[in-house]
């Protein structure tokens, strides 16, 4: 079996305070961040939000939308649709956010399991990803400088469909890279022209 | 129909594939023939980023500039690759609203070998250039892309 992909991104950014990047990091802002990749991204309390069908999408907790997670962390579950090359998978990560602090916002998920995935021909499949963690990290450099350093990192490895696993792990070799950068283009060009 | 967001997609996703096929260690594993999607030749992807009427696009073609810049020396044709990058930084200069020709100046003349390099200086030409404030100092540095194993 494949080893999984592993990959990691960062950048030091000048911020006011980490404060302002608790939007950018937040997973459930995935799917308006970082549209190229994500269709759905939210959270919801635990595994008795599933459908008995995994082609139905688990019910979104409207009130795990809006708290402020980092000021309350809790253990959450995190629901994504995501699409590459043609293919959709509907992901359940297992998510812990740390209590910010006032030098850092972090993150970490891991898979809690993989509902489908629907292919380029049409056919949908249960699972489709069975390593899929990571974290997201703002640091403050701590030296009296507004410098923040930004850590993505990301493992994962595909199981579906199983007649072309290989193949498939090699299309992440584009996918990661591209996603761990869409998140820092994010992050970089916050500020700017919102359109 | 595949919705703009998916073409989108399918094209940056293109783009990153043909910077990395000749690559070292990647060769092998992105072997064309055997990826279950089909990637979409560099022209096709900057028409479909170039035609998009919606503004949105501005990510998708930001990601596929920096990421051709990144890897130009990977690219093939460094003529026929230096003219998919001008028209993708006409598009990107119509909506952004910045010197499209200022812009593609200053990319085309990042030569860096190193490709985090060439990467970061194309994201701190379109930063500087979107800055409305028109700041003195890009707010970024140090930008690193590790593949562990």
């Amino acid at each position: 079996m494949a080893k999984p992909l592993d990959y990691q991104n960062s950048i030091d950014v000048m911020v006011n305070s980490v404060e302002e990047l608790k939007p950018i990091l937040d997973p459930r802002r995935w799917s308006e961040n970082a549209p190229l990749l994500w269709l759905q991204s939210y959270l919801v309390r635990d595994e008795r939000a599933l459908a008995d069908d995994p082609g139905v999408a688990p019910e979104r907790d409207e009130e795990l939308a809006d708290e402020d997670i980092w000021d309350e962390p809790r253990p959450a579950l995190l629901f994504e649709e995501v699409m590459f090359g043609g293919f959709r998978y509907r992901n359940l990560l297992a998510v812990t956010f740390e209590h910010q602090t006032a030098d850092t916002i972090r993150f970490r998920y891991t898979e809690d399991h993989c509902l489908t995935t629907h292919t380029p021909d049409g056919q949908d499949l249960t699972g489709g990803v069975d390593v899929d963690s990571g974290h997201s990290e703002a640091k403050a450099k701590g030296d009296g400088s507004k410098v923040v350093t930004i850590t993505i990192s990301k493992k994962v490895r595909f199981s579906q469909p199983a007649s072309f696993r290989e193949r498939l792990n090699a299309l992440a070799e584009m996918v990661v890279p591209l996603a761990l950068d869409h998140w820092l283009h994010t992050v970089i060009f916050r500020d700017l022209r919102k359109l | 129909m595949a919705s703009v967001h998916e073409q989108w997609s399918l094209a940056v996703t293109s783009i990153y594939y043909h910077g990395r096929k000749k690559q070292p260690g990647l060769t092998e594993v992105l072997d064309q023939a055997g990826l279950p999607f089909t990637p979409w030749p560099l022209e096709k992807c900057v028409g479909v980023l170039s035609e998009a009427r919606e503004p949105l696009v501005l990510g998708a073609l930001r990601m596929a500039i920096a990421d051709i810049v990144r890897n130009r020396g990977h690219l093939g044709d460094a003529k026929f690759v230096d003219e998919q990058l001008a028209k993708l930084v006409q598009k990107y200069g119509d909506v952004a609203r910045v010197d499209a020709a200022a812009v593609k100046e200053q990319l085309l003349g990042i030569k860096d070998a190193d490709p985090n390099t060439a990467y970061l200086k194309a994201l701190a030409v379109m930063h500087k250039a979107e800055d409305p404030h028109e700041s003195a100092v890009v707010p970024f540095a140090n930008y690193k892309a590790t593949r562990h194993g």
